[in-house]
């Protein structure tokens, strides 16, 4: 199988800012790939440059075989594209919004519109279909923008955080569209704030921190890379955190995270089950009320803290305030 | 499918979307049918009987003064809709699409002809009613509207471009009110700011340099009943040049000249004799 999307060493500055800082990707055909990463990272960026909006500065990529560059022209027929933020036309109905798009893919006058109504379906938009957009919800903007992207079924699709704003019942019926359109050998490149999403969707994730991929992998391999359980605790008053940071740091293999609000402990730690009884005997001598103790494997929540640990510290301090 | 074709569809199709947009918010329009209406009376009624001109009606003289003024502003709505799709992230969908690039300006141009011809229409039938009559044969008129209308869709696109620089909604319309504001000041819309140029030959277009400062004066001396036409356009003349005249760029004023004089020669032979 042949890579769909490939990215090697791209660069793109703002001015000082440096958005990406030699971006690397590949992501074989028929996959899904998950770019994950804190505000700031470079996500839109890299989509940007995927989907010939930007020029980046250094660097190369092709997708679908095609230069992002040199023959953006020409790609443009083989991907789809919603952005991060909703685009579609206040004052057009959402059916009308579909058929311009249609149109701009030159499909005939009939197709479009064929093709504007199975859509509407598809994204549960039939009945508001034929109101303008801009008695739209949020999250309504957000599915007919989507919608867009699938007007042709291109082979390569992109999406940025595709399911932010959007509900429980939307996301999931999102999530088996993206499914079904991996089955019949779409490429996707998504970028999602939700571990969840990337957990379930993503064939392979890059998690992306200062403009380039700092950690590469399957989910399962992302969590083996951070290593270890997590000793997940709570106690009774923000006044034993202190006590139980102090009495189980030599426990820990990482960072201890502490949430203040929720009076919860995560203690990374080696040695499974036999870690829980001892740390929970230290805390039995040290007079510590415990509600609640368990043992779990990394989360992606973990691997995205434990990569991006400046968002962890940020964590932890917000938390403290 | 060849290029000039795709080009041709692309535009049309976005012709047509941003027909539905006309028709679903007429808003805009509103502004480019109600403008002028409100123009047209408030200079006819008003300035129209404190202004004696020798020979014809201020009226005459002042509506297609009135038509190239409405059409430089309704021009503009081609770059405020342009900045606006940029700022909606419309652009940026169009152009991860398959189209041809040029079509977002030729649709969004080609669009604004039918607001432009809504205007000049009302302006027209607005005219007719205060006293401005065609004494010109159908054709000359015809011919006349029909430079008014190319006038408006060059101008189009020279919004469109500014457009293009600024991006955003906000700054394109404050630059456009700082700059189109005193063009049509300047030009020969309402006073005659050019007496000259029957003699001068081309140089007619040409800011007089050596007219007297009188922007301060025009103001002291323009009290109710004391205005006199020839005062206020000596006052005026000398405020462009005072002003703005001299830095503004000379081909866009010549433009507009050129328009004005030209609507006016084409509905008014009287005019024209002068
Ligand atoms: N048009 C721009 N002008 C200046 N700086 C920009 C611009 N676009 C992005 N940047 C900067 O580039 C960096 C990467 O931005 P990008 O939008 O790619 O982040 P992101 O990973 O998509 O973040 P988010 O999760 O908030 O969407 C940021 O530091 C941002 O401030
Ligand atoms: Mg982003």
């Amino acid at each position: 199988m042949s890579d769909a999307i490939v990215a090697e060493g791209l660069v793109k500055k703002y001015g000082d800012v440096v958005a990406l800082d030699g971006m690397d990707l590949s992501v074989p055909e028929g996959t899904v790939f998950g770019l994950l990463g804190p505000n700031g990272a470079g996500k839109t960026t890299t989509v940007r440059i995927l989907t010939t909006l930007l020029k980046p500065d250094a660097g190369h990529a092709t997708v679908a075989g095609f230069d992002v560059v040199r023959d953006a022209r020409r790609l443009r027929s083989h991907i789809g594209a919603s952005g991060q933020y909703a685009a579609v036309d206040d004052h057009l109905t959402g059916a009308e919004n579909l058929e311009t798009v249609g149109r701009l893919y030159h499909l005939g006058v009939k197709r479009a519109r064929q093709r504007a109504r199975e859509l509407l379906e598809r994204f549960d938009l039939t009945e508001a279909g034929d109101r303008p957009v801009q008695g739209y919800s949020g999250g309504m903007r957000r599915r007919l923008d989507l919608a867009g992207a699938l007007v042709v079924s291109p082979p390569v699709l992109f999406l940025d955080e595709p399911t932010t704003g959007l509900d429980p019942r939307a996301r999931a019926s999102l999530w088996e569209v993206i499914s079904e359109l991996v089955a019949t050998g779409t490429t996707v490149l998504l970028t999602t704030q939700y571990m969840e999403e990337a957990d379930r969707l993503a064939d392979r994730i890059g998690v992306v921190d200062h403009g380039h991929v700092i950690a590469l992998g399957t989910a399962d391999e992302l969590k083996d890379q951070v290593g270890g359980d997590r000793i997940e605790l709570s106690v009774t008053s923000a006044a034993d955190l202190e006590a139980v940071r102090r009495t189980l740091a030599p426990l820990a293999v990482g960072e201890l995270q502490i949430d203040v609000t929720a009076l919860q402990v995560t203690i990374p730690v080696t040695g499974g089950a036999a870690a829980l009884t001892t740390a929970l005997g230290h805390l039995t001598a040290e007079r510590i009320t415990v509600r609640d103790a368990g043992l779990r494997r990394p989360t992606l929540d973990d691997v995205f803290l434990t990569f991006t640990g400046h968002e962890t510290d940020e964590k932890i301090r917000e938390t403290v305030r | 499918m060849n290029t000039l074709r795709m080009a041709l569809a692309d535009s049309m199709t976005i012709t047509k979307r941003n027909a539905l947009k006309i028709k679903r918010a007429p808003d805009m329009l509103g502004g480019v049918v109600l403008l002028p209406i409100v123009l047209v009376l408030l200079f006819a009624y008003v300035f129209g009987s404190m202004i004696e001109l020798p020979g014809m009606s201020y009226t005459e003289y002042l509506l297609p003064g009135i038509f190239v003024m409405t059409i430089t502003t309704s021009a503009q709505i081609t770059g405020y809709a342009l900045t606006l799709d940029l700022q909606k992230g419309i652009f940026d969908r169009f152009r991860t699409l398959p189209m041809s690039p040029s079509a977002v300006l030729t649709g969004q141009t080609f669009s604004d002809l039918i607001t432009n011809v809504t205007s000049i229409v009302t302006m027209a039938l607005v005219g007719l009613l205060v006293g401005w009559r065609i004494h010109t044969s159908p054709l000359e008129a015809a011919l006349g509207f029909l430079g008014l209308l190319l006038f408006a869709y060059a101008f189009s696109w020279v919004t469109a471009t500014v457009a293009l620089a600024l991006r955003t909604p906000e700054v394109f319309n404050g630059v456009a009110t700082i700059v189109s504001l005193p063009l049509i000041f300047l030009s020969n819309a309402f006073v005659d700011s050019a007496p000259a140029r029957a003699t001068e030959g081309d140089r007619r277009m040409e800011p007089d340099l050596h007219a007297p400062p009188g922007h301060a004066r025009a103001v002291r001396q323009h009290q109710p009943g004391h205005a006199r036409a020839r005062r206020l356009a000596a006052a005026a003349r000398g405020a462009s040049v005072d002003t703005v005249v001299a830095r503004a760029p000379g081909r866009v004023r010549a433009a507009g000249h050129a328009a004005v004089q030209e609507s006016r020669q084409s509905v008014n032979p009287r005019e024209a004799g002068e």
